[in-house]
Formats: structure tokens, sequence, C-alpha cells
């Protein structure tokens, strides 16, 4: 990234091919559409070298990506006002596993969508940070940081995020 | 006064996030914290269970437009970039007042034999290999650039050229010739990629996708150029791929004919 600042752009491409897949994943996981998380990785990459001049080069890359993906994501939230996104993972290919037979694989499909709809359910706050601290790897100091509050707020986020899940599958199920 | 039990397990979901923010957590030390606190056991499980089962979710992999639109975004970022750069600072000599210009001078002298010492020194075996891998990476980004994400056709062409004088190529090129030769709208652009992807037939990958292209072509001047491809790299796996395209699409009796004698031929 610094040689990116210091004004070598094509290095950005390095950056892409290195981290697109894992902040897809980020943006996935909080709005459960896959098109609108390929806009919003576009427009990570766009902020970051737009402002690469703000980068220090203090800790990690990441986490400067991440607090960028981060006010991305809120400035989606605050303009569209959206929080329950439609799953359009359909137009994306899923291969069949064959050596799952067909009520495995139906079960295991209709826990998936379950989850994913609960994983929605819950406020936008507790979402990011089970989602940046289960499968970005942040430290839960680390997302405090980018979230302006404590390390406890964050752990009290992703506990009571995991209890309303819990709630939320049983309802679910049960229906 | 009843103790909640939400709170008297705080201290064991406390002990539990902590350990959870760990890379190397393992199951097994769920149950023992399970063990230290028995009475929030079943707290710790399906706290744990639901941290878990959240890995269920899948992500699909990202779509080829989201790559064609970054290296578009950052090819046109950067010509903007060099269209609009000018120099940050302007020296006026003759309003220039704050130094004396003998001393000037004789800074200006060191500098530049600093520099020029630095310049006409050679370069190391070591510093040679970085500049030319730099190159390197810089060649393949400038390539692929251009074939995914240009929409002009003679921009294509130019970064398909680019990846036939490199030395080797990277995973990223090979894919990005495969789509061009099996979805660029024209057809010199597909034909310059097969002749880059035939300079490049000794890699397994770039072999097996020309093969692999030969049934979806639709332009009768591509099937017979892969027909000829096909002939020239004697490999029997393109029987098959030849026998579908007979099989699947209405040939112009040309091409048919040409597709019989290549079969013949590589048997």
């Amino acid at each position: 990234m610094l040689r990116v600042k210091e004004g070598d752009l094509s290095k950005m491409g390095l950056l892409y091919e290195r981290h697109n897949r894992d902040l897809f994943g980020y943006f996935y996981r909080l709005t459960n559409n896959a098109t609108r998380s390929e806009d919003l990785v576009q427009k990570v990459f766009y902020r970051l070298l737009k402002y690469r001049h703000t980068y220090r080069g203090e800790g990690k890359f990441v986490y400067w990506m991440y607090s960028i993906a981060k006010n991305t994501w809120l400035d989606l939230l605050k303009k569209k006002r959206i929080i329950d996104y439609r799953d359009d993972a359909s137009s994306y290919e899923e291969f069949p596993n064959p050596e799952k037979n067909a009520e495995d694989l139906l079960i295991a499909t209709e826990r998936k969508n379950l989850l994913k709809t609960a994983l929605q359910q819950i406020s936008p706050e507790k979402r990011e940070a089970i989602v940046l601290s289960k499968f970005q790897g942040l430290k839960y100091q680390e997302i405090a940081q980018l979230s302006n509050c404590t390390e406890n707020a964050i752990k009290s986020r992703v506990q009571r995020g995991l209890l309303e899940l819990k709630d939320i599958m049983l309802k679910l199920e049960s229906r | 006064m009843k103790n909640d039990p939400k709170n008297s397990c705080q201290p064991a979901l406390d002990a539990l996030l902590a350990q959870m923010e760990n890379e190397n957590f393992q199951p097994a030390e769920v149950e023992a914290l399970c063990r230290q606190f028995p009475d929030c056991s079943e707290s710790l499980r399906s706290t744990y269970a639901m941290w878990e089962s959240i890995e269920e979710i899948d992500v699909p992999e990202p779509g080829q437009a989201m790559h064609a639109g970054f290296y578009k975004m950052l090819n046109d970022f950067q010509t903007e970039t060099t269209q609009t750069a000018s120099p940050r600072f302007q020296f006026d000599w003759w309003t220039w007042n704050g130094f004396s210009l003998k001393w000037a001078v004789i800074a200006g002298v060191f500098a530049l034999g600093l520099f020029s010492g630095n310049f006409f020194r050679p370069e190391t075996p070591q510093e040679i290999v970085l500049t030319q891998h730099e190159e390197n990476n810089q060649e393949v980004d400038v390539s692929y650039a251009k074939l995914t994400s240009s929409e002009s056709a003679s921009d294509r062409l130019e970064g398909i050229q680019m990846a036939k004088k490199m030395e080797q190529l990277d995973n990223r090129i090979i894919e990005a010739l495969n789509q061009t030769l099996l979805h660029d709208r024209n057809v010199n652009v597909r034909l310059s990629a097969i002749e880059t992807m035939l300079h490049f037939a000794d890699n397994p990958q770039v072999r097996e996708n020309l093969i692999r292209a030969i049934p979806h072509q639709t332009s009768p001047l591509v099937q017979m150029t892969l027909a000829e491809v096909m002939i020239a790299l004697k490999d029997k796996r393109a029987v098959h791929e030849i026998q579908e395209l007979l099989q699947e699409q209405q040939l112009e009796l040309e091409v048919q004919m040409k597709m019989e004698e290549t079969i013949e031929t590589l048997l």
C-alpha cells in the first residue's frame, strides 16, 4: 500500500488480488446479496485509491482496509436503509456434492438458508462484530477501534448476537 | 435474592469469548470450560455451537464482472491521475531571495555528484532480479487489465501481444486468455488469443483450454484455426471435443470436412 501511496498505482492490482475474496465474503455475510457485495468491493478499492494519501502505514493494511469497508457499508445503510437484503445467490453456480444424498442436501440447504435469514435479522452492529471476528480474523480490540467503542462493547455485541441468532433459529426451525 | 443464571454465567461466557478470539481455538477447550463452570455448560455449549454453525453459510465466488470492473476502474484512475498530475511546486528563480545563490550552486553540485555516483554504480545481481521481477509484475497487471476490462478491441489485442512477449504466463493471464477465446465478441481478438495460447502450448493448462474451447466456437474462421492448431499439437484429446462440435452445431460444409479430416489425422 505504501507503494500505491507513493504513486505506483498498478500495485493496487496486487492488493486487489490478495484481498478481494475476503472483502467480498465480508460484504456478502453482511448483506446476503452477491451483486451488492461486488459493488461494495469495488467502492472500497476506489476509496483506497482516492484516499491513499491518508494511509500512514501503521498497523496491518487489512485493518485500514476494513475501516474503509465498514464506512462504505454504513454509507449504504444510511443511504438505502437496507437491512433486509434479498439473497440473489441463485444467480451464482452451486455444484451439488454427489456424496450427499438428496435428503441430506435438502436439510443442509434449508439450514443454511435459515442461518442466512437469522443473520440478517440481528442488528447490523452485532452482525458486523460477529463477521469481523469470526471470518475476517480481527481481534476484538481492532474491531473496537474500527467501531469507535470499547473492547467490552464488542464482546457484548458478539455474545448477544450469538444469543439472538440462537433464538431466531429456534423460532425459524419451529415454523 | 436469587441469582440470575444469565449473570452468573457471565464469567464463563467471557472466558469462552476470550478463547474464541484465538485462531487455534479447539472444541476441547469448551469442554474444559464446561468442567470449570459446570452450571453454565449448557450456555457455553450452545453459544459455541452457534459460533461454529455460522460457518455453514457459504459465500459464492465473486463474478468475473467484479474483477473486470476493478481493473477498468484502476485503469481509468491511472489515466486520470496521469492527465491531471502537475508539478506540485514551481520554482521561480527570479523572485527567490531566501537563500544565497552561491550556496545553492554548491549544494546542487554536491547533490549532482551524489546522484551521478549512485546512478553510474553497477547494479548488483539481486537488484537486477528485483527490478526485472517488478517490471514483469507490472506487465502482467497491464496486460490483464487490457484483456479483461477494455472496451476497445485494439486495446485487447495489445494486451494479448503483451502476454505473448512474457517469458511465462501467470494463472491470471492464462484465465484471461481463456475467457477471451471463449467469449470475446471480436473474431480477430479470438484469433490473436489462439496464436498467443499456441505460443505457450507447452503449458498444460493453456493446452487444455485450447482443446476445451473447440465446441464453444461459432465462427468458421476460429473453428478452422483451432483445427489447424490441434493438428500442430497432435493432441488426441481434441478428438472428443471436435466430435462434440460436429454433433452440436450445424457447421458449414468446408468446416465440417476440415473437422473430419482433423479427427482422422489425430487418430
